[in-house]
């Protein structure tokens, strides 16, 4: 038995440990900002970027590189690493399964087919409307994965629901690359499916910004009902939580912060599996703790990713949506190796 | 007494027998339908005078030159994923194994698309493809067991077949950067590859695909019963004399020759290999003698159906069988996975 004494002395470790997680992780934001703006096919000196933003100057072209190119996709790199990091944690706070992820679990998928379907038939959608699509797709896949989790009798055992996340992603990718070789554009789309941040305008983050905000706010103000999620539907139902209720917003949640990331940067998988794992390590089980940490983190590794991108072999661009799989299935397999069968 | 038990042992594997002939009915059925969908109609009977060589020259053209080594293709892929789906799922006990789910698959795939981007010479391609594409699924098949299998702790099928998905998705990743690299009509050819197209439809191709499918049909066939006794766990096998460690490798990769034979020359069918299995066992039973061809009759009917439907329908004309496949069997996936 743990002693009260002893709960009070870890949280009070697990606070000084998520203080540090978030210091140090906005310093090293900062400072991976710093050299994502510096480098890349061109290299810009301290004094450009500065005075891109202080004295900004349209005929420059170094300043436009800083200013309109390099700054509009930073964030939306930061957005993109701070939405999937928090819908994986949520999503994984709600489902009480450990490897949910909305790319591997077929969420992005539903997305992308949204988009491709849109782009085939309706080629003059606004970029707003695009949101708005990229959202039914994203609901259309969660209502069959949720369909599939609640049908079965087994319960929602892990492994299950990775297979019935591959199956899901397999029928929407399945339908999108029918479209795309149908409609005859097969290149720019295959682009798409790749997964890069490249394409970003001022516009974009505009206008994906608010829908960013509001889901993470409604992430942040859920995180200590998601807690108590944690402990169990009945033990949770006990201490008054609405388990109903609860799901439902963190499901939108989910389903907004999947659907900006895929407009903006295409399906990437293996973020939401991997930060808030590693989140977990450090700081524990409070969900308080746990959606800020991610956040931090989560932008720090998409930062970091599409930096090396695009440094790596230079003046190319290596897709990030890969580069982020070829880092993320590792990190799967070593988290489905430790994990025991089901989740307890 | 040992009569009665000899005969209610004996009726479970002839029935299975006589189902398998009623499959091979169904499947003469379904070529000779195949036979007439299309633009170009051909009746049955035209059809049959054909094959005799005695019809029209059009007819000729159609059926020899288009249909005939198509459907023979479908109904080849369907036999080699079907095979190999039994296979696996029997030597690992558990009926979500298939060369889709394992990785295998995906593994073969890669090979060929990094030989298909390179060095996409016509020439020798025909014999080359299948020696790569398996050698593609025996590295991915040895990589899943090795980061899937732990040497302390007995085999976890689970374990592997997540290992399998999450490598499917790396080699998947890997593929899609290689086709950023390509000029823009390999790349078509390669996205239709991976979706799952049955592209090779040329006859010394067949015949190739022909005689590599025979020489492991026979040889997995043998093994049968060895299989059986695998099925019925690791330890009866070993007490029954039958050497588990050997016969596993040498199916397994009876079973990768089978897939990867099937990926060459027809693309990439993802959940080909595990519905087949379920759908014969339905039908025939668990016994390896008769499940083995039964899986594989089933699902080259399922391919050759889905080609049909991808050769009569004009929507879905120029749409890579695999999709229809696909978007087939995703939802008998899902039940099963609700199911169980």
């Amino acid at each position: 038995m743990q002693t009260v004494e002893q709960t009070a002395r870890r949280r009070k470790s697990n606070a000084e440990k998520f203080l540090v997680l978030m210091l140090g992780g906005g310093v090293i934001l900062a400072a991976l900002s710093f050299l994502f703006l510096r480098f890349g096919a061109e290299s810009l000196s301290l004094s450009d970027i500065l005075s891109a933003f202080f004295a900004f100057d349209e005929g420059e072209f170094k300043h436009v590189i800083a200013r309109d190119i390099r700054l509009p996709r930073l964030l939306a790199d930061i957005i993109v690493g701070v939405s999937l990091a928090v819908a994986g944690a949520v999503m994984q706070g709600n489902t009480k399964n450990p490897m949910a992820d909305s790319g591997i679990m077929g969420i992005s998928a539903g997305s992308v087919f949204a988009i491709v379907l849109m782009m085939a038939f309706l080629p003059d959608a606004s970029r707003l409307e695009r949101i708005g699509y990229s959202c039914l797709g994203a609901l259309a896949a969660t209502l069959l994965i949720y369909g599939v989790a609640l049908l079965g009798h087994t319960g929602r055992s892990a492994d299950r629901m990775v297979l019935s996340g591959m199956a899901i992603s397999t029928l929407f990718s399945s339908v999108s690359s029918a479209v795309i070789l149908k409609s005859g554009n097969v290149n720019a789309m295959m682009k798409y499916t790749a997964g890069s941040s490249a394409n970003t305008i001022w516009l974009d983050v505009g206008l994906s910004a608010p829908f960013f905000a509001a889901g993470l706010i409604a992430a942040l103000v859920m995180a200590r009902s998601l807690t108590i999620m944690g402990l169990g539907d009945e033990v949770s139902r006990e201490l008054g939580a609405n388990t109903r209720l609860i799901r439902l917003v963190g499901t939108i949640v989910v389903l907004v912060l999947s659907a900006i990331a895929v407009i903006i940067i295409g399906p990437v998988g293996y973020v939401g599996l991997m930060v808030p794992h590693i989140v977990r390590h450090i700081v524990g089980t409070d969900y308080r703790l746990i959606l800020p940490s991610c956040a931090v983190l989560g932008a720090v590794l998409v930062v970091l990713v599409d930096l090396l991108a695009r440094v790596i072999i230079a003046p190319l661009e290596f897709p990030v949506g890969i580069l982020i799989t070829m880092i993320g299935v590792p990190f799967f397999i070593f988290v489905s190796r430790r994990q025991r069968g089901t989740f307890s | 007494m040992q009569m009665v038990q000899k005969r209610e042992k004996v009726s479970p594997l002839r029935r299975g027998v006589y189902r398998n002939l009623w499959l091979l009915a169904l499947l003469a059925a379904v070529f000779l339908l195949g036979c007439n969908t299309g633009q170009y109609r051909v009746a049955p009977l035209e059809v049959f005078w054909t094959l005799m060589g005695k019809g029209s020259p059009t007819a000729q053209l159609v059926l020899i030159e288009f249909r005939l080594p198509r459907l023979c293709l479908a109904a080849m892929v369907g036999l080699g994923m079907g095979m190999s789906g039994v296979i696996m799922q029997d030597l690992l006990h558990n009926d979500l194994a298939s060369p889709g789910t394992l990785g295998v698959s995906a593994g073969s795939g890669l090979f060929v698309t990094l030989y298909a981007a390179f060095f996409s010479s016509q020439r020798g391609m025909a014999l080359m493809l299948p020696v790569l594409a398996m050698a593609g699924g025996l590295v991915s098949a040895g990589l899943i067991f090795l980061l899937g299998a732990n040497r302390r702790k007995p085999l976890q099928p689970t374990r592997l077949i997540m290992t399998g998905v999450a490598m499917s998705s790396a080699y998947g990743a890997f593929g899609t950067f290689l086709t950023l690299l390509i000029d823009e009509n390999r790349l078509e050819f390669l996205q239709r590859w991976q979706s799952g197209e049955l592209w090779g439809t040329q006859w010394n191709y067949i015949a190739i695909f022909g005689v590599w499918l025979l020489v492991f049909l026979v040889l997995t066939y043998r093994q049968s019963y060895v299989l059986n006794v695998i099925n019925i766990g690791y330890d009866v096998a070993r007490g029954l004399g039958v050497n588990v460690g050997r016969q596993f490798v040498f199916l397994s990769f009876c079973a990768v020759a089978l897939s990867s034979s099937s990926v060459a020359f027809g693309g990439n069918f993802f959940f080909l290999g595990l519905i087949g299995p379920h759908i014969a066992r339905r039908l025939v039973g668990t016994d390896a003698r008769v499940l083995l061809p039964a899986s594989g009759i089933v699902a080259g009917i399922i391919v050759m159906l889905a080609d049909m439907l991808v050769q009569g329908i004009s929507l879905f004309a120029n749409i890579p069988t695999g999709i229809i496949v696909s978007v087939l069997s995703v939802p008998y996936f899902l039940y099963l996975l609700i199911k169980s």
